[in-house]
């Protein structure tokens, strides 16, 4: 018995001295965090991945850092009408072939103190060369020389005349050397924007950073300091802002929709984005060899009521492969409008029809009957391909659909499991006529290809002349888009979640995924 | 004692065996490349090109085959390094150190919870037999174990925080923020241990000796506490400590819902990731502590009871 007591009261002291130093090592963490965050007015932003370092050679860390927290930089921005202006860089010019001249301005320091200057961008772009395997791809950028202090020349491994846009990337985000240790790992990003790291909590992902006093541009808002939280799950988000925890999210539930647009103290925002959902046949199959089929399917699909039923508005109808704002996007193509009758007609003028009264097309005594595949990430991808599956039954397409992860996904198309993919890609990635053709019709990963494409892509690639580039990108569309073998059914929307208390937040579609500006203020 | 002591941890280390075997190969079979899966989360669907993936597969091993790998990171395992996580490039030890004492506040205190609510409940619904506070008791009971964890987690956020504005919804920052998630995880553990008390005091209570006490003219009091508690606790140890079990495995779920910066979450987002070092790291972790509690409650059962221990020593 006296053991049995011996026992209950350690477990009992335990667990109450436990919970003591929990309670105690949280009262302290927040009494450091409120300090800082009650200086001036703080702008809590839910970020909607887990960041899980603030080494900008990571992508959701870059994206972070320059897009939602403003502590870092790139030599080049893209604002709201695609066009490239400069940012760390004044001006730049196309030296070579494979050669370029980028200015740097002579004003800016990085946040401690150290000069941003030609050694401290060719250190960095060639670590980021070194660290980040989308860089050399996305960028060419082989070598950096320092010509002078404020003057660099980059070397890349082929020739391109979109090397400046490829600068707006943000993988290609600047730090100071200060950044790393003696070892070279990374500690801290040190970088040159309005805002400057104070804090990164790597187990929960939240980063505090605060105003730099000497910050090189004009700035005008009342914030002093920004809080990301990392929230992957969109319901937390949502809820989050509903209880006052969070004044910006995005991606929000289309189910909370409503609920969030009927909230006091609670704006809704909704935009178009650059990112697309796209469809992609796999070629490699004989029944979409056939381009009636192909066509057929498209026609079959009811494009306006996916965006304004299905995806509750969040998203556009496309006018043709890209967001139809994007000053380059070719809008006089075919959009193969829902015509049910047409996808019929069609699919019987290849072979497919009804032939054994079952209410399922098939040809030469086999079945129509197609599996669809996309991935979880993207919230309207779920709801596209169930509603594709609704479209195709009315036609007598028998469809499968699964949705998976992204790494599953790529492994199915990679090994030719699938017959359709519904992907979402980001196309204006870098903001370059050449982009998006390139990375999904050039180097496409269904099988499909087109030397005319390749052609006018690699011409659009080879001229400066920017009208000429956006000229011969429209045609390389029109042409892709002729094809069918792969096709935008929705442009990508973003929804906002902004506390009443939010002001000046202008949306830019060039951004990876949203942009919270400078500017953005608080009442 | 001691060979039965032995005996247990030889077991315990044949369960975390086992549990990182299945699950290594478990893993390996899920469909997604693991080199993929980890140029995509660190740098994007751009970075996924033969060259890439063939300098991830070489960094990392991958090119080897499972079994190689597996027999590599179980040598490593045994000197104390349970390797570097893909997404996060730093030991997994570390990554785990620094997200394990959130997940035990938070167990910790579910489990406060649940003692502090389902043994009064058990002992009043016993000592109430059949009256209203009872069945009350007995609705509540079912109600909490029939309910999925999240969706209490949703209704408890709606109700106490969006509604009545009385604690957060995310994170951790303030000592408020664990109410939500301990009270959402401890809601399982109250139902099954609720359960058990009223039961094991009913049993007590129709002893013989129960009708002694009282014939010998014991107050009401001195016969609960001393006679009927006494007795009908020890067999709740045992219920508790599988409890704490499940409320680990149960964290997977409500840290995501909270937010909560715990092990689950790391394990979920190295389940994603395909972050074969974390995963491994993750589910060593979480199977420890369940068979870690599980030969806590049988020592001490031992100790309290010497006939359960193995036969051959109860038998000299």
């Amino acid at each position: 018995m006296k053991l049995k007591k011996y026992v209950g009261f350690m477990l009992a002291a335990v667990l109450c001295v436990s919970a003591l130093a929990g309670c105690s090592s949280s009262s302290k963490k927040e009494t450091e965090t409120t300090t800082t965050e009650t200086d001036g007015k703080t702008l809590r932003i839910a970020f909607p991945d887990m960041v899980t370092t603030t080494d900008p050679a990571n992508v959701s860390s870059a994206t972070m850092l320059k897009e939602v927290a403003g502590v870092c930089e790139t030599l080049v921005y893209a604002d709201s009408d695609f066009k490239l202006q400069p940012m760390l860089a004044t001006e730049w010019e196309q030296t070579g072939d494979t050669t370029w001249e980028f200015k740097l301005r002579d004003d800016v320091t990085f946040h401690d103190g150290t000069k941003f200057n030609a050694d401290a961008v060719k250190w960095c772009l060639e670590r980021e060369r070194d660290e980040n395997s989308a860089f050399k791809g996305s960028t060419f950028i082989d070598s950096v020389d320092v010509v002078d202090e404020y003057t660099i020349r980059i070397n890349t491994t082929q020739p391109t005349t979109e090397l400046p846009a490829a600068l707006s990337y943000v993988g290609t985000t600047i730090v100071a050397p200060t950044s790393v240790d003696e070892n070279g790992d990374f500690v801290k990003a040190i970088g040159t924007g309005y805002f400057m790291q104070t804090d990164f909590d790597v187990s929960s992902g939240k980063f505090v950073c605060e105003k730099y006093d000497g910050y090189w541009g004009d700035v005008n808002t009342s914030v002093t300091s920004r809080v990301i939280i990392c929230m992957k799950d969109s319901s937390a988000r949502s809820l989050a802002l509903q209880n006052g925890e969070v004044d910006i999210v995005s991606d929000i539930p289309f189910s909370d929709l409503e609920t969030l647009a009927n909230s006091e103290n609670i704006k809704v925002s909704k935009f178009n984005t650059a990112r697309t959902y796209l469809y992609e046949y796999n070629m490699n199959k004989p029944v979409f060899q056939d381009e009636k089929v192909r066509k057929a399917l498209i026609y079959a699909i009811n494009k306006e009521e996916i965006v304004n039923d299905v995806l509750l508005g969040v998203g556009g109808v496309p006018e043709g492969m890209l967001m139809n704002d994007i000053p380059w996007a070719n809008t006089d193509v075919d959009t193969y409008d829902y015509d049910p009758d047409k996808a019929v007609e069609l699919l019987a003028e290849a072979g497919y029809t009804d032939t054994d009264g079952d209410g399922y097309l098939d040809k030469d005594g086999e079945k129509l009957s197609l599996r669809i595949i996309t991935f979880t990430k993207r919230p309207g991808c779920q709801l596209i391909v169930q509603a594709t599956q609704g479209y195709f039954a009315n036609i007598g397409i028998d469809t499968s659909v699964e949705v998976m992860e992204w790494t599953a996904m790529a492994e199915d198309v990679a090994s030719g499991n699938y017959d359709m993919v519904l992907n979402s890609v980001a196309s204006c990635y870098m903001p370059s006529p050449t982009y998006y053709l390139n990375t999904v019709y050039v180097n496409s990963d269904n099988g499909y290809h087109n030397d005319k494409v390749d052609e006018l892509v690699a011409e659009s690639l080879a001229v400066s002349d920017m009208d000429q580039k956006y000229e011969l990108s429209k045609e390389a569309q029109a042409v892709a888009q002729e094809d069918a073998g792969i096709y935008t059914v929705a442009l990508y929307g973003a929804v906002f979640g902004l506390s009443d208390r939010v002001t000046n937040f202008d949306y830019n579609a060039a951004a990876h995924d949203f942009i919270v500006p400078y500017n953005t203020d608080l009442a | 004692m001691t060979k039965y002591l032995i005996r247990r941890i030889l077991m315990v280390v044949g369960v975390l065996w086992m549990v990182s075997t299945l699950t290594y190969f478990t893993v390996h079979v899920t469909p997604g490349d693991t080199a993929t899966a980890v140029l995509y989360e660190l740098y994007g669907e751009d970075a996924v090109n033969t060259e890439n993936l063939e300098r991830v597969r070489e960094k990392y091993d991958l090119n080897e085959s499972v079994f190689k790998q597996y027999a590599e990171w179980v040598k490593n395992a045994f000197t104390g390094n349970f390797g570097t996580s893909y997404r996060y490039n730093k030991p997994v030890s570390y990554m785990i150190g620094l997200r394990l004492p959130n997940t035990l506040k938070l167990g910790i205190t579910a489990f406060i919870f649940s003692v502090l609510i389902a043994i009064p409940l058990g002992v009043i619904s016993a000592l109430q037999h059949n009256k209203l506070f009872d069945h009350i008791s007995r609705i509540f009971v079912l109600i909490t174990s029939s309910f999925p964890a999240f969706w209490v987690a949703i209704v408890l956020i709606i109700v106490c925080a969006l509604k009545l504005k009385l604690f957060p919804v995310s994170g951790m920052d303030s000592p408020q923020s664990i109410v939500l998630p301990a009270l959402t995880l401890s809601l399982g553990m109250i139902a099954t241990t609720t359960r058990m008390m009223r039961a094991s005091m009913l049993d007590v209570m129709s002893q013989d000796y129960i009708w002694v006490a009282k014939a010998k003219g014991l107050t009401r009091n001195k016969i609960i506490v001393r006679h009927i508690l006494r007795n009908a606790i020890p067999p709740i140890i045992s219920v508790l400590g599988l409890q704490i079990g499940h409320i680990l495995g149960g964290a997977v779920v409500i840290e995501n819902i909270f937010s909560w910066p715990g092990v689950g979450g790391l394990f979920i987002d190295a389940i994603n990731a395909k972050d074969m070092p974390m995963i491994e790291g993750c589910v060593l972790v979480i199977a420890f502590g369940y068979a870690a509690i599980n030969l806590v409650v049988d020592i001490i059962y031992a100790a309290i009871n010497p006939e359960i221990r193995y036969s051959g020593e109860a038998k000299k």
